[in-house]
């Protein structure tokens, strides 16, 4: 797995084989199926609350993937944290879906050549950025490095194995992404 | 709202041009975000040169957390949720 983004004009071009499209589909489609809240919102009766982002939902998730991708503000102070939530929460989880949306979408393409606008580098690059933070929770990755380490008996029998090699490619893409952008910026 | 004491024994501080200040954005390591990422995020957000973006990076990565901008509770605030927007580990915290 060679392949990385290249600078294309404002945006980025990204050439895929079949299988890896696949698996960035398929992965992306989880992200956006995962980013969903359990329950429906209640019905809102503020339009402009609800236009503007501004949900009921007050919890920390559950899920510590989904925690990871809506952490806590104020972790030391359970009402300011609820109130923090409760006013950006569910706006975080529009943006970061609509992020996702935007990637599932550049990658339904008959070419194999991925082409992505400059607001599409942006999704790209936040999209497969908490990708990667879900599948590293999943795979128990922690600051310690013997957390990413498996003998070669246990890479061989492990399915996980296959998840951390998806993982690292996912980091080399976006490694590839940040350094088209970054150039950019001066 | 700030309710941190006036520190009367700092008169040389002119609150009217900082009146809020003791509220701080904290970025906390983790060890999924990339190197680079992090810079880049710094650079983009806060329009960092690529030195000082580094040098937070670094910070965040070797210390374990960094103090990436000061400023009012609502402006910390809205700081921390493009953080958490960008996937970065930031609180926000009265910079004691």
């Amino acid at each position: 797995m060679t392949n990385k983004f290249r600078s294309h004009g404002e945006g980025a071009t990204l050439v895929l084989s079949e299988d890896e499209r696949d698996i960035l589909i398929h992965l992306f489609s989880e992200l956006a199926f995962f980013l969903q809240p359990d329950q429906p919102e209640p019905e809102h009766t503020d339009p402009l609350a609800a236009m503007v982002g501004i949900g009921t939902d007050a919890d920390a998730p559950e899920d510590p993937a989904l925690a990871r991708l809506l952490p806590s503000a104020y972790p030391q102070d359970r009402e300011a944290d609820e109130e923090f939530r409760r006013l950006t929460q569910e706006g975080l989880r529009q943006r970061k879906t609509a992020s996702v949306v935007v990637v599932l979408e550049s990658l339904h393409t008959e070419s194999k050549r991925v082409e992505i606008d400059a607001q599409g580098c942006q999704s790209w690059l936040t999209a497969l950025n908490d990708l990667r933070l879900v599948l590293a929770t999943r795979l128990g990755i922690t600051a310690d490095p013997a957390s990413q380490a498996w003998t070669e008996e246990e890479a061989a029998t492990d399915q996980r194995a296959n998840l951390l090699a998806i993982y690292d490619w996912l980091g080399y893409l976006q490694d590839t992404l940040v350094r088209v952008l970054s150039k950019r910026l001066a | 709202m700030s309710i941190a004491p006036v520190e009367l024994e700092r008169p040389e501080t002119d609150f009217s041009i900082m009146p809020e200040l003791p509220w701080v954005t904290l970025v906390w390591n983790d060890p999924v975000n990339l190197m680079s990422y992090v810079a880049y995020v710094f650079r983009a957000y806060f329009g960092h040169s690529n030195e000082e973006a580094d040098r937070l990076m670094l910070q965040v990565h070797n210390e374990g957390k960094a103090v990436v901008s000061a400023g009012s509770r609502e402006e910390m605030e809205r700081d921390v949720e493009a953080m958490h927007g960008y996937g970065l580990w930031a609180t926000l915290q009265q910079d004691m």
